[in-house]
């Protein structure tokens, strides 16, 4: 008996350590075989019921599982080179992850806390979303020369189609509220219009492909919960002077995009920018489901921005064109639909809610954490 | 009795105005309530501490790279805060993952007028010089690395930045960060690594010595170190001086008839002719490692594609490879190598 207990002992400190080796051995930088000790948090998302948090880890290679009530870590499970995004099935029991630098999908029973099945998709995988019924998983692919998001059928765990979009370098998508309809953003290199692709999700076709004009560094999408919005965070480069003419607002300035989903519909490029209270690189974005605010990680100035999405929607609804036109270096403007600035750690790249929009959660990824921000209430 | 209790009373009072404040200026505004910390915690040392991290081994080997040091140049390379009123950070151009936006800017070091486009910096340690023109190709490459970015970033004050410049140590670590980005590796490959059926056509135009691009791009497709750069610089036909520095570019610029007119100088136009001002007319010959990734292609970005690269649209004819007798499948299938590069 005390042989039997001696050997057990044994058995579980030899895996205790195991484990404890490997954790310590993990982690690589921006898809370097650089190796660091930072997972570098680069997204979190929530399950459907808001109880289950899922980091992506960029440079840990893996997923952190989070018991949102508990706030206390419940698993850490290894998936492929550079992780950057997740999205839990609609029944809580499947976590498909997208491996930027492998080019592949994890597929992960989270009871298990296993990775079941690895889908090769298109070059350079760096979001993921579901449809409405869950029925398909959306893998936005986006290679500077490619232009496809790859469609996982959720039930077979298998690649079954693609949407070809008008650019390459497709960044992210948003499913419409009805469920109908794609908005993708191709953050194409080179291009000083980068664009929006809307798609008819039951087909594949591409019904309206706008230009956002002066813009880069598209990097989130998201619609507004009446489905009359598409929100796009963005950089607007100023490269037609030469540097030394730039003065406030003249090198880079910082916007969300707000497009109006009807066929040819308005584009404003909102600021987000203050005299001497700049909003550098704008990430990743969350929209309360009530459509009163919209919450945006601004990565190089370390905070969370909340904006009251109804006075920025009657900006553009009630404006020409042209004067949209004019307003996206006002930085006056930003003060009339301000709500407030959170800061958070250091690197906020991925912002989400909980299901009721009580809570946000921000992916810190200099500071390897995530904050848990109460949104503001009445 | 009385005067205990009043005195009681109010010093309850005082004590629940004092509490009050604090309480009340948070009620209904977001605010941080919990931090889950999923690894390691980390923060930056301040702008004027020394760099306390241990000494480091890069300077005389490529890796080992001490992480702490690559981390934080990998934060710096992040941080708007370094900028005029936090408006962007390297990898607003550079962006995160050491790729290029492809937009060319005209940042007046090299003369102003000399469009250029944002380098792809993946890999860059491989092959200095970093500079289009060349202009820091000092053999030792950290040297090349240091003054490269120097030049932008360090010793012209506040040239680019517009703010404080970056200390020695802070340049170091930020160094130390862009030599730790590796090449991604081509997509458009076979699963085994092998070159498609096109590119193995493609390649065998492109080590056509009449057409000679393996002249300047000497390598072996097979060979995974292989730079396909003879890191010299050449004319291909792409310098803008005189009359030839009237050029389309790729990105808006400021039209200055439109200005004349009252018209949004920044408004619709988006290939109208500039001037550009080349001091020289030979330039770096780039590496093509992930050359389907480091779009747009020459030193101004006037080659949106590859096969403009090729074309005889972009440059002189014929000095950039002589590829004027070749058909359209034969550029095709050098496009096609060239992505898998």
């Amino acid at each position: 008996m005390k042989k039997k207990a001696l050997l057990w002992s044994i058995l579980g400190a030899g895996l205790i350590s195991l484990v404890l080796a490997q954790s310590s051995n993990a982690g690589f930088i921006q898809g370097t075989r650089v190796r660091t000790d930072n997972p570098s948090p680069f997204h979190v998302t929530t399950s459907p019921d808001g109880k289950l948090l899922v980091v992506t880890n960029q440079s840990g290679h893996s997923v952190t599982l989070i018991n949102a009530q508990t706030k206390k870590i419940i698993g850490e499970i290894a998936v492929e080179v550079q992780p950057e995004a997740s999205v839990v099935s609609r029944d809580g029991r499947t976590l498909y992850v997208c491996n930027a630098e492998s080019d592949n999908v994890s597929v992960i029973d989270i009871g298990g806390k296993s990775v079941k099945k690895t889908i090769k998709v298109g070059d350079w995988p760096c979001s993921v979303k579901l449809s409405k019924d869950g029925s398909k998983a959306y893998v936005v692919c986006s290679g500077n020369m490619w232009n496809s998001v790859d469609i996982i059928d959720t039930s077979k765990n298998e690649k079954v189609g693609e949407i070809k979009t008008s650019h390459y370098g497709p960044r992210d998508i948003a499913i419409s509220p009805d469920g109908k309809t794609g908005a993708i953003i191709n953050d194409s290199v080179g291009s000083i219009n980068r664009t929006v692709d809307f798609v008819d999700l039951a087909s594949g076709r591409i019904t309206e492909t706008r230009p956002i004009h002066g813009s880069a560094n598209l990097r989130g999408v998201a619609y507004t919960p009446d489905g009359a919005f598409v929100l796009v965070t963005m950089e607007q480069p100023k490269n037609w002077l030469p540097v030394c003419e730039a003065e406030n607002a003249q090198i880079f300035s910082n916007n969300l995009a707000v497009l109006e989903t009807k066929p040819g519909g308005k584009v404003a490029c909102m600021p987000l920018d203050e005299h001497n209270n700049y909003d550098g690189n704008p990430y990743g974005l969350a929209v309360d489901p009530g459509g009163k605010y919209v919450y945006i990680g601004i990565r190089s100035m370390h905070r969370v921005t909340i904006l009251d999405l109804a006075k920025m929607t009657d900006i553009v609804v009630s404006s020409p064109q042209e004067e949209l036109d004019d307003l996206k270096n006002d930085l006056t403007l930003m003060v009339d639909y301000l709500v407030q600035r959170v800061n958070v750690g250091l690197g906020p790249s991925s912002v989400c809610l909980s299901p009721d929009g009580k809570t946000l959660y921000a992916a810190n990824y200099f500071s390897n954490s995530v904050s848990v921000i109460s949104t503001p209430t009445d | 009795m009385k005067k205990a209790f009043l005195f009681g009373l109010i010093a309850g009072l005082c004590l629940i105005g004092a509490s009050a404040p604090m309480d009340m200026a948070g009620a209904g505004e977001a605010k941080v309530i919990a931090t889950i910390q999923t690894g390691p915690e980390w923060e930056p040392l301040e702008r004027g501490e020394p760099l306390t991290v241990p000494e480091v081994h890069y300077r005389v080997k490529h890796s080992p790279y001490k992480s702490e040091l690559v981390r934080y140049g990998q934060f710096i390379f992040n941080e708007a805060s370094w900028t005029l009123q936090g408006e962007y950070s390297c990898a607003s151009c550079h962006y995160e993952r050491g790729q290029t936006t492809g937009l060319i800017w005209d940042l007046g070091d090299e003369g102003w007028g000399s469009w250029k486009n944002v380098k792809y910096i993946r890999g860059g340690r491989y092959l200095p010089p970093f500079r289009h023109e060349g202009f820091t190709g000092h053999p030792d490459e950290i040297v090349g690395a240091a003054s490269s970015i120097d030049r932008v970033c360090g010793r012209d004050p506040g040239f680019v930045f517009r703010s404080e410049n970056f200390s020695p140590e802070r340049l170091e670590a930020l160094i130390a960060y862009i030599r730790s980005l590796e090449f991604t590796g081509s997509p458009f490959r076979n699963e085994d690594g092998s070159l498609t059926a096109a590119a193995q056509r493609g390649w065998k135009v492109f080590s056509d010595t009449k057409v000679g691009c393996i002249e300047c791009h000497p390598g072996d497709p097979k060979n995974p170190r292989a730079l396909f750069s003879d890191a010299q610089t050449h004319d291909v036909g792409t310098g803008r001086v005189g009359k030839d520095g009237f050029r389309t570019t790729p990105g808006a610029v400021f039209n200055t008839t439109a200005l004349e007119a009252g018209v949004d100088p920044y408004g619709e136009e988006y290939d109208v002719p500039i001037i550009g001002l080349d001091l020289v007319k030979e330039f770096d010959t780039p590496t093509l490692r992930d050359i389907y990734a480091s779009g747009t292609y020459f030193h101004d970005g006037s080659a949106q594609t590859l096969m403009s690269t090729i074309d005889n649209t972009t440059n002189t004819m014929d000095m950039h490879g002589v590829t004027s007798h070749l058909s359209e499948s034969q550029l095709q299938d050098l496009v096609e190598f060239m992505k898998a590069l």
